[in-house]
């Protein structure tokens, strides 16, 4: 399993578990973080399941297409730690990935 | 504030502004436009400060515009210059608000922000307009709706085969497995590519393209907030999309611009210029397009586009939390800018106003 530390607006913690190969978006819905709306269901094209990466996180991660940057590029609170949840796959690795949940725009 | 004011909107067709001024309203601000004796094009607050006539029904004196109501005059730069009553005395008093104005490609764009910060650069660039080689129909109407939602009419054109079978498109079984899309953004424009492989051509090709199948390109530019720069074209199939072509070849250019012009959060100007390059001068064939596209936008977009906006009853999209398909991505990029550019203009705006109360 691989773990998420995910911050929410509230600035509470809440773990969230996959298995390596799972969506990071698909495992926030299905464990209940409700601020991610993800209206797109995956699609990448809504930029509803915006997070921030923890700095020491970001280069565990592939990298951003470039649709998924012009969206993030499009958004007011975009910061260099932006991704869209829907466009991450977990790949193993034994330390949480910790993520913010980024303002409603 | 609700609209982008630091942007060039379309203030209606440069040959629709002769010597008699003409108004228009944009965010919800009446403007008057009018030549002046070189036929340069002015804009300005549409009402005399006295007892707030609308100075588009007065006439044009030279440079100046004369009130049709008391006669007072106003010259370009919006100040009262002439009183014909009593002592003639002029009252001091800040001048009208006025507008920059940029005439280009037979467009008459106007900037609704400060006219010193009006950038030229930024104008959509429309040269087919005013290309000799292209038959040219320009028109205007009014949508009950709100302008993004005009935005999203064109962005997510994935409505056509249902909308427009017959029109612009074709059915839904003919087109939709086929169709590849896609769209990527820059700071202030979203471009969108569809392309339709090996297909009948529509009847915007209004017969004038001789193959029986053929490759649809559309390229389209949506520049914020609201003008589009669409690239059509039909080539013979398996050859490269073209922007140009020579006389002997089959492929066909129909280049058109739809510029949405906010009036008010629920009511928008639709400027549209359609255009071909082929047989441009077959009269039948032209009364054929100007049926075809009136179909196309009245009787078959509007009703709809009037439909959804009453249905939203003033409320946001985003806030509605819509359904949002991988066909949505151009609406979605186009909406997001104009989030941000609000957002950038209503924080200078705040700035502004903490820098006043300091000093």
């Amino acid at each position: 399993m691989v773990q998420l530390v995910v911050e929410k607006r509230n600035g509470e913690t809440s773990l969230v578990e996959l298995e390596p190969g799972g969506n990071v978006m698909q495992a926030m819905v299905d464990q209940g973080i409700s601020e991610i709306a993800a209206l797109c269901g995956g699609a990448c094209a809504c930029a509803t399941c915006h997070i921030y990466i923890a700095e020491q996180d970001v280069g565990r991660l592939m990298p951003a297409s470039p649709v998924e940057l012009d969206l993030l590029d499009a958004l007011i609170y975009r910061k260099d730690t932006s991704r869209l949840a829907c466009q991450i796959i977990v790949q193993h690795g034994s330390n949480p990935i910790h993520m913010v949940v980024a303002p409603e725009e | 504030m609700t609209f982008i004011l630091n942007t060039w909107y379309c203030g209606g067709w440069a040959s629709d502004l002769m010597e008699k001024p003409k108004s228009i309203t944009i965010c919800g601000e009446a403007i008057m436009l009018f030549r002046d004796s070189a036929g340069a094009a002015y804009a300005m607050e549409d009402r005399c400060p006295h007892r707030f006539a609308p100075l588009s029904q007065g006439k044009v004196i030279g440079d100046r515009i004369q009130c049709p109501y008391h006669g007072l005059e106003f010259d370009r730069r919006g100040a009262c210059v002439f009183n014909p009553h009593g002592k003639q005395v002029i009252p001091a008093r800040q001048p009208l608000k006025t507008y920059a104005v940029h005439e280009q490609n037979g467009v008459l764009w106007i900037w609704m922000g400060a006219p010193e910060q009006a950038d030229e650069s930024k104008v959509l660039k429309l040269d087919f307009l005013d290309d000799g080689r292209y038959l040219v129909l320009k028109g205007h109407f009014m949508v009950k709706a709100n302008y993004q939602l005009l935005n999203d009419n064109l962005l997510d054109l994935s409505h056509v085969p249902y909308i427009h079978p017959t029109t612009v498109g074709m059915p839904p079984k003919h087109v939709v497995r086929k169709v590849t899309y896609k769209a990527h953004a820059d700071a202030e424009s979203v471009y969108t590519e569809r392309f339709l492989p090996d297909v009948a051509p529509t009847a915007q090709f209004l017969g004038l393209f001789k193959p029986e199948t053929g490759d649809i390109h559309l390229h389209l530019t949506w520049r914020a907030p609201s003008s589009f720069h669409l690239d059509l074209s039909i080539v013979p199939c398996g050859t490269p999309k073209r922007t140009t072509i020579e006389p002997d070849d089959q492929a066909m250019l129909i280049p058109g611009a739809h510029l949405m012009v906010p009036e008010t959060a629920d009511t928008t100007h639709y400027f549209y210029a359609v255009s071909r390059n082929a047989d441009i001068t077959n009269e039948e064939k032209t009364v054929a397009m100007r049926a075809l596209y009136k179909q196309t936008l009245l009787d078959e977009d509007m009703p709809m586009i009037e439909a959804c906006h009453r249905l939203m009853r003033g409320r946001e999209l985003m806030e509605l939390k819509p359904l949002v398909l991988e066909s949505d991505l151009g609406s979605m990029l186009a909406r997001k800018i104009i989030n941000k550019l609000l957002a950038k203009q209503n924080s200078a705006h705040a700035t502004d106003n903490v820098t006043e109360t300091i000093e």
